[in-house]
């Protein structure tokens, strides 16, 4: 008996130091992070960068620039202060300008690159470098000079310089045009189903990427002058020619996470509960169009309502494909273009083509507004282009830069003044890199935006 | 390494074959009585143990006691027989074991408990003359005394340099416990919870894992598992001299449990029954003046279904409109019944304790829907298996059920929706009367059928009824031991341990909530197991009677696994039932974990001349959370306590100057990296989102989407260290009446992981580094004073005061951290952060002030009208309003500059009077509640609208220097200052900082014990405890809000101070009886 213990107990102790000597603190889930994987395909990749590309331009920084262009109003909390420019500060934007670099921006696509180039998918590439160029783009629409050339590649560069912003708008002409090579040599397989709004189609991509030229080509008319109304006008011309190949979300609603983020903001079924927060109710776009008796109010607002629900039902829902990239907005392109550059004419047809646009409405062509006749206008000035331009953008950020550029609509500054010109470098970015000036120092105006509107135009 | 593991092997193989003896004789009885040196009286429950037999009995209150050597021990031979009691100093005395014996014991106090046993970890133990370090031992009754069902919350005000900080007055709510200082920028910044030599977990697990803390529900840190009923002493080492024999998992000290044993002798019973009466100990001023609605116009309900302002900027309310008390609609009394019954006893061979305990209490929000009920089982055994090998078992099971209303910054919270309501909107009947659906302020009658809207923010009666949030653990722990005295100069010791719980959860939010009108749910499921195996071996031999020591080596393996899955269920079909089969669309996230950690550690003791006590302690740590080039890590400590009284020779501690020590330490803890730091990974199942919770999922349309995390993670990670130095001196006056205790410690916490912040630019947030360094150093004073000890009448108090300084000494480049998970906080304007040279608190926005090189429109104002100006000083603009400053700094210091307490009793014959003064100095916290109040227009303070003031003259909150061009212009304090530069939203979070000092009764109580002839004559008890006990009576304080110890993610976060619509804090009243024999 006694012998029998003393064994076990030897036993037990030998068990015990033997089972510390191997590996008691390697291998498997002790040194291997068994809850997330370390690496995805491509078209993996491509689903977060889709949805991330979806969030940057129908969230924050749409609200931001609808607010600031008053397509609407910030009647409560937070929304009051961006409204009236006061509750904007250094630290209130970060999460925007962060979701361009991080995981689902670049530093994701640049992985999509690796893998596509390794594969030879050239289409995969093309796809993933508009999409680079366009979030590059409106970084820089915003920020002005931005880290670019030394983005993402940490190890190399800790602290990437700024680029000024007109060098990085001259490198996201020269990558849209690699990726329209890259989209137009046939080879490798692309994205495909994993693309909710092309299906993966080159060509459309294509299109895609010559409107987007031509919108970045408009961004510099202001400090380039006529050339880059000429340079814009010959991409739009190459652009998006048809409904068909609008860029426009596609939210199927079936979950919070897969619906339209205005929606999630302002209706009471998101998880904030913000509605009341941004209201249409005497919102510049609102008075413009009721007092020209636009026909597409319905499209826009609801009228008559007491309260602060004022949005359509029909843009104001869960599954509202948001459009960002038009084939209305490239025939306005044309139209502003056009007339910048004496073509009167060619600039009403442009605008009138724009206008009878509207009278075909399809579920799946162009789901984004329902069919309106708009009588063809006889004559043009820049204003009706813009204005039109103004009311087809609806909660658009490009609204912003039309109105940085030409000034209309005849915005009346919150509280006098004139609009903001850009947002401050975003604060972490401040704080952990030495290359972003100091508040005080930074310019209040980007360099494709030297002049401030008119108040009260 | 393993050369020395494999020596300790042949020697613990050599020794258990060794034989052991057993010489037949006849039993022998010893009997005696235990009584006070000091006036003669019976001390019961002392202990009477022969040494070196493992006898030991328990002392009758008439201060009797019986003990049987059994007749296989005792042959005769001389043994020592010592009696000990918490407060005296032990006796011995030498008797031979043959026939009956007799032998009494006069005892004499021992105020500063010289020559008691204290635990010092990983099985060590120590006597209290011998410490080197400061550490802190409460028993168990100062611990039964504050009557808190969570043995965190009985810390508070017990000991100097441990500061304790409660969620809210919710039922199993959390405590937070911070020991001298914070001294990591990750993690929640706990201690390591030690019970009977094995670690057990005290994480809190919460439902809705994305919230952060600020939202949900509130949950038990996870040591509110131990009934306090069950506890014997709890010992806190406080710095890493004294808990460097933990190594890696001691950075914020080590809080020690040993639970109550049987005694041999007589079976004792006792049960121990609380009854409390709770209720809100303070309320937030709501204003009953002004009605809903906005710009002086008072919003009415036109038709069914309108909706209407958020704000209370109406008309002033008329004559005779009825207003509610938003407070009394959702508050009234709770209570709570504690009671536990315990048995313990045994014979020489084999002792038990065994207790059953219950807790039921429901919370001071109406209904029953705020409540906790805590089941605790635990039976802890030793039996003498041979002669010198002792067998010890030690189970506990909990069972914990708790129903919790939502809190925080949530439109479905309870606090937001109340305190928003408008004054003159009853909040009962919740739901309407015709569509049996919602009504809210905000929408005060729904039309039919809507069920599935929004109300703005919900009625706070629907929130307490309608949204079922539980929770229910299950957990068993404990140990087994083996003693084995193997010879007179060899001890082995080995614990092996287990702690596993199970954690169900579920929280719901029913259709028309606010925070989400489908209605949806969440459920959690976690369990966590951590099984820990200490093996020592202690050697001791005296060289002389001048010098002798010991000599530990020890080995600790333990294994971490946490399991957690949740799923949030969204869009409930049916209102009820609250599950997830009922709900359309699912979101889960799962995670686990597992951490080893393998350790060898040695200890040398060395008592000289009975007056100088060195130990020196090594320890090597290898954690599986360690990074590849950096394995294994060094903990050393060394420390020395000298009696120098002892030289003097003043060994009886009698005269003025009766006992004196000085002691020094210098010790090494650290810090494990987080799991899985050394990982860089992709997200799955991630979402883009903004900070208004509009999100899109990287998968969408069955498109599985992943995307690269913004932490990079780090593979060379190593420890975080912690060097402490600390010394201090006990002193003992007056025949040890008074004894004085002070400590200084200053510690160096270097390679503190931090995620770095990088820039944005570079594709992540942050990189994980061995960065950072922090600092704390500080004081600790206690003093006791017993001016009266006669038998029957005696009066004691006490003073503890304590200050910590807590300096970010280095973060490796970045100005400061923020980080939300570890700071809490991720509100706009007020975010928990590290800054360099500062502390940890809240940053966020102040107004344009003077001395901070500003400009205003392009003028630099440090150098025109800031000229001659105070520091700090206001700078007004021309329209008489001050002005938003945009950029980022430090609003807030949560740390309090000290913080004391004085407790004092007193005997009178078998009354008892005692109580608690708890007071904390400073420490910010930042009143967002008020804030936003402000805002919505329903805080008293808001009456003064309409009316003109001058900034810097008479506007009540904001005070201070004024200057520029409209320094001393009246204006018009109206809805447009509330909601904008004024309120907590668009205005700078720095104007509702406030200043969290406090001082409160912790506790005050009277007792009496019957134990008159007639108690066991007539009931057949040996005595009767009854007292009547208040507990936070009275708290005295500046502070605007609930509460000033008040923290919204309570022990989650390390930034403690954040309040806003916290559930309030509990004030009671408790009886308890006693019945033992």
């Amino acid at each position: 008996m006694k012998t029998k213990l003393k064994g076990a107990i030897c036993a037990a102790v030998l068990v015990i130091v033997a089972a510390g000597c191997n590996n008691f603190l390697k291998g498997g889930d002790l040194t291997v992070d068994p809850n997330n994987p370390l690496n995805a395909t491509p078209k993996q990749f491509f689903s977060s960068v889709q949805a991330n590309l979806w969030q940057l331009e129908s969230g924050d920084l749409a609200r931001l620039t609808s607010l600031w262009t008053q397509q609407l109003v910030g009647d409560a909390r937070q929304a009051q202060g961006i409204y009236d420019y006061t509750g904007v500060t250094e630290g209130t934007y970060d999460a925007e300008f962060a979701r361009i670099y991080q995981g689902g921006g670049i530093l994701d696509l640049r992985k999509i690159d690796a893998t596509s180039s390794t594969l030879g998918d050239s289409i995969f590439l093309g796809v993933s470098k508009v999409v680079e160029a366009w979030e590059i783009g409106t970084a820089a629409d915003i920020w002005g000079d931005i880290p670019y050339s030394q983005a993402d590649s940490f190890l190399i560069y800790p602290t990437p310089v700024l680029d000024p912003q007109m060098t990085v708008y001259d490198t996201i002409q020269a990558r849209l045009s690699q990726a329209i090579a890259e989209l137009q040599s046939g080879i490798g397989s692309g994205p495909q189903g994993t693309d909710l709004v092309y299906g993966g189609d080159p060509d459309k991509w294509t299109a895609l990427a010559h409107t987007l030229k031509a919108r970045f080509f408009l961004h510099t008319a202001e400090a380039v002058g006529a050339s880059a109304y000429s340079s814009a006008l010959a991409e739009a011309q190459q652009g998006i020619l048809s409904n068909d190949g609008d860029y426009i979300a596609n939210f199927s609603g079936s979950q919070t996470g897969e619906s339209n983020p205005w929606w999630q903001f302002v209706d009471a079924n998101g998880t904030t509960g913000r509605n009341g927060d941004i209201i249409a109710t005497g919102s510049f776009l609102e008075n413009l169009m009721s007092s020209t008796h636009d026909p597409r109010f319905p499209d826009y607002f609801q009228p008559g309502s007491l309260d602060t629900y004022d949005f359509s039902p029909f843009r104001e829902n869960l599954t509202y494909p948001q459009p960002f990239v038009t084939y209305n907005e490239n025939l306005l392109i044309e139209a502003e273009a056009q007339f910048e550059t004496g073509a009167t004419g060619a600039a009403l047809t442009s605008l009138n083509t724009e206008r009878a646009a509207w009278a075909t409405a399809s579920s799946v062509v162009n789901p984004w507004h329902r069919a309106y006749t708009l009588a063809p206008l006889g004559s043009v000035t820049l204003g009706d282009i813009m204005n039109e331009k103004y009311i087809v953008l609806f909660q658009n950020i490009e609204s912003y830069n039309d109105y940085r550029r030409t000034c209309f609509p005849s915005l009346t500054a919150i509280g006098g003044g004139s609009i903001p010109g850009r947002l401050l470098y975003p604060l972490g970015e401040a704080q952990t890199n030495p290359n972003i000036p100091a508040v005080p120092s930074q310019p209040p105006r980007n360099a494709s935006d030297p002049n401030a509107c008119p108040a009260g135009g | 390494m393993g050369r020395s593991v494999r020596s300790v092997i042949a020697v613990v193989c050599a020794l258990v074959a060794l034989p052991a003896l057993a010489v037949a004789q006849d039993a022998v009885t010893i009997t005696g009585r235990v009584s006070s040196a000091e006036g003669g009286a019976p001390l019961g429950t002392a202990s009477v143990t022969v040494e070196g037999l493992g006898s030991v009995t328990l002392t009758r209150d008439d201060g009797r006691y019986t003990l049987v050597v059994p007749a296989a021990r005792a042959h005769g031979q001389q043994a020592t027989i010592t009696a000990r009691l918490i407060g005296y100093k032990a006796k011995s005395a030498t008797i031979t074991l043959a026939g009956n014996v007799t032998q009494d014991f006069a005892l004499d106090v021992n105020p500063l408990r010289l020559g008691e046993i204290v635990v010092t970890g990983v099985g060590l133990t120590s006597t209290a003359e011998k410490l080197g370090t400061a550490i802190s031992t409460v028993d168990s009754s100062l611990i039964s005394r504050s009557h808190e069902t969570n043995v965190v919350e009985a810390l508070a005000g017990k000991t100097p340099g441990v500061q304790i900080n409660s969620q809210s007055g919710d039922p199993g709510a959390s405590s937070y416990i911070r020991i001298r200082g914070i001294k990591s920028l990750s993690g929640d910044a706990q201690p390591l919870f030690v019970v009977d030599g094995v670690p057990i977990d005290n994480s809190v697990m919460t439902a809705e894992p994305l919230s952060g803390g600020t939202q949900g529900v509130v949950a038990p840190n996870r040591a509110a598992d131990i009934n306090p009923n069950d506890i014997e002493t709890v010992t806190i080492l406080k710095g890493a001299a004294a808990a460097a024999i933990y190594g890696a998992r001691a950075s914020d000290g080590v809080v020690l449990i040993t639970t109550k044993s049987g005694h041999s002798g007589g079976t004792h019973y006792s049960l121990g029954s609380n009854y409390s009466i709770d209720n809100i100990n303070r309320r937030i001023p709501l204003q009953t003046d002004y009605a809903q609605g906005s710009r002086g116009v008072t919003a009415a309900c036109g038709a069914p279904g309108c909706r209407l302002s958020s704000s209370s900027f109406g008309a002033l309310i008329p004559a005779g409109t009825p207003t509610y008390n938003h407070f009394d609609e959702i508050f009234d009394t709770g209570h709570n019944s504690d009671n536990t019954l315990s048995a313990s006893g045994g014979n020489d061979k084999t002792v038990f304790y065994l207790s059953a305990g219950y807790t039921d209490q429901n919370g001071i929000i109406v209904g029953s829907n705020d409540a906790y009920k805590r089941t605790t089982i635990r039976l802890k055994a030793t039996h003498h298996l041979f002669d010198r090998l002792t067998v010890g078992g030690n189970v506990s099971y909990v069972n914990g059920q708790g129903q919790f209303v939502q809190k925080g910054s949530n439109t479905s919270g309870l606090m937001l929706g109340a305190m928003r309501t408008t004054p003159t909107f009853s909040n009962f009947p919740y739901l309407d009367s015709t569509t049996q659906t919602q009504r809210s302020y905000r929408y005060p009658e729904p039309v039919l059928f809507d069920n599935l809207s929004g109300r703005g923010y919900d009625n706070p009666l629907f929130v307490i009824y309608q949204d079922p949030n539980t929770a229910e653990t299950g957990r068993a722990y404990g140990n087994i031991n083996l003693n084995y005295d193997a010879t007179d100069w060899l001890k082995i010791d080995e614990t092996l341990g287990a702690d596993y719980y199970n954690n169900q959860i579920l929280d719901a939010l029913a259709q028309s909530s606010s925070a989400f009108a489908n209605g949806e749910v969440f459920r959690t499921d976690g369990n966590n197991l951590q099984i820990d195996h200490n093996l020592t071996a202690t050697l001791s031999h005296t060289f002389n009677p001048s010098f002798s020591g010991t000599f530990t080596l020890g080995q600790n393996l333990n294994s971490r696994r946490f399991r957690q899955t949740n799923v949030n269920g969204q869009n409930l079909v049916a209102a009820t039932p609250f599950n997830l089969q009922n709900t359309t669309a699912w979101i889960p996230t799962e995670f686990k974990s597992l951490q080893h950690s393998e350790s060898y550690f040695g200890q040398a003791t060395a008592d000289i001349y009975n007056q100088l006590y060195l130990t020196a302690a090594l320890r090597n740590d290898g954690f599986s959370t360690f990074g590849a080039s950096n394995p294994r890590a060094w903990y050393p400590k060394a420390s020395a306590s000298w009696t120098f009284t002892n030289v003097l020779g003043k060994t009886d501690q009698k005269g003025v100057f009766s006992f004196g020590k000085l002691r020094a330490a210098y010790g090494e803890t650290g810090k494990e990296p987080d799991v899985y730091s050394t990982n860089t990974v992709l997200i799955p199942g991630g979402t883009f989102g903004t900070g208004y919770g509009d999100f899109l999922n990287a998968t969408q349309q069955g498109n599985g989407g992943l995307f690269s995390s913004a932490s990079l993670g780090n593979p060379n990670i190593k420890p975080e260290r912690e060097k402490e130095f600390e010394g201090g001196a006990d002193l003992g006056f007056l025949d040890q009446k008074v004894d004085l205790s002070l400590t200084y410690y200053k510690n160096n916490s270097v390679d503190v992981i931090l995620p770095l912040p990088i820039p944005l630019s570079s594709g992540f947030a942050t990189e994980l580094q061995n960065g950072a360094q922090l600092s704390n150093k500080g004081y600790e004073v206690s003093m006791n004073v017993r001016p009266i000890t006669r038998p029957n009448f005696s009066w004691d108090f006490g003073v503890q005061w304590s200050k910590n300084q807590t300096t970010v000494v280095n973060l490796k480049g970045a100005q400061f951290v923020e980080n939300a998970a570890q700071f809490g906080g991720t509100f706009a304007g007020a975010t928990g952060a590290a800054t360099l040279g500062g502390d940890i608190g809240l940053r966020g926005n102040d107004f344009v002030r003077c001395g901070r090189g500003l400009t205003v429109d392009g003028t630099d104002i440090d150098s025109g009208v800031c000229q001659g100006a105070a520091k700090n000083a206001l700078y007004i603009d021309a329209s008489g309003f001050p002005v938003l400053d945009p950029t980022d700094r430090v609003i807030s210091d949560p740390d309090p500059h000290w913080t004391g307490s004085i407790r004092t009793s007193f005997h009178i014959s078998k009354f008892q009077v005692s109580a608690l003064v708890d007071h904390k100095q400073g420490g910010d916290v930042w009143n967002g509640t008020r804030g936003a109040l402000y805002n919505f227009g329903t805080h008293k303070d808001t009456d003064i609208r309409g009316g003109t003031y001058t900034f810097g003259k008479d506007y009540p909150y904001l005070s201070g220097a004024v200057v520029g061009p409209g320094a001393g212009t009246p204006v018009v304090i109206d809805q447009g200052w509330f909601q904008g530069l004024g309120s907590g939203f668009n205005g700078p979070s720095s104007q509702f900082i406030e200043d969290g000092t406090y001082t409160k009764l912790r506790e005050i109580s009277v007792a009496y014990t019957f134990d008159g002839k007639w108690v066991p004559n007539l009931i057949g008890l040996t005595s009767i405890d009854l007292r009547l006990a208040g507990r936070n009576l009275v708290t005295w304080t500046k502070y605007k809000g609930i509460d000033p110890e008040t923290n919204l993610a309570g022990a989650l976060f390390a930034t403690q101070g954040i309040d806003y619509f916290n559930n309030p804090q509990t004030r009671s009243i408790v009886v308890s009886v006693g019945l033992n024999r």
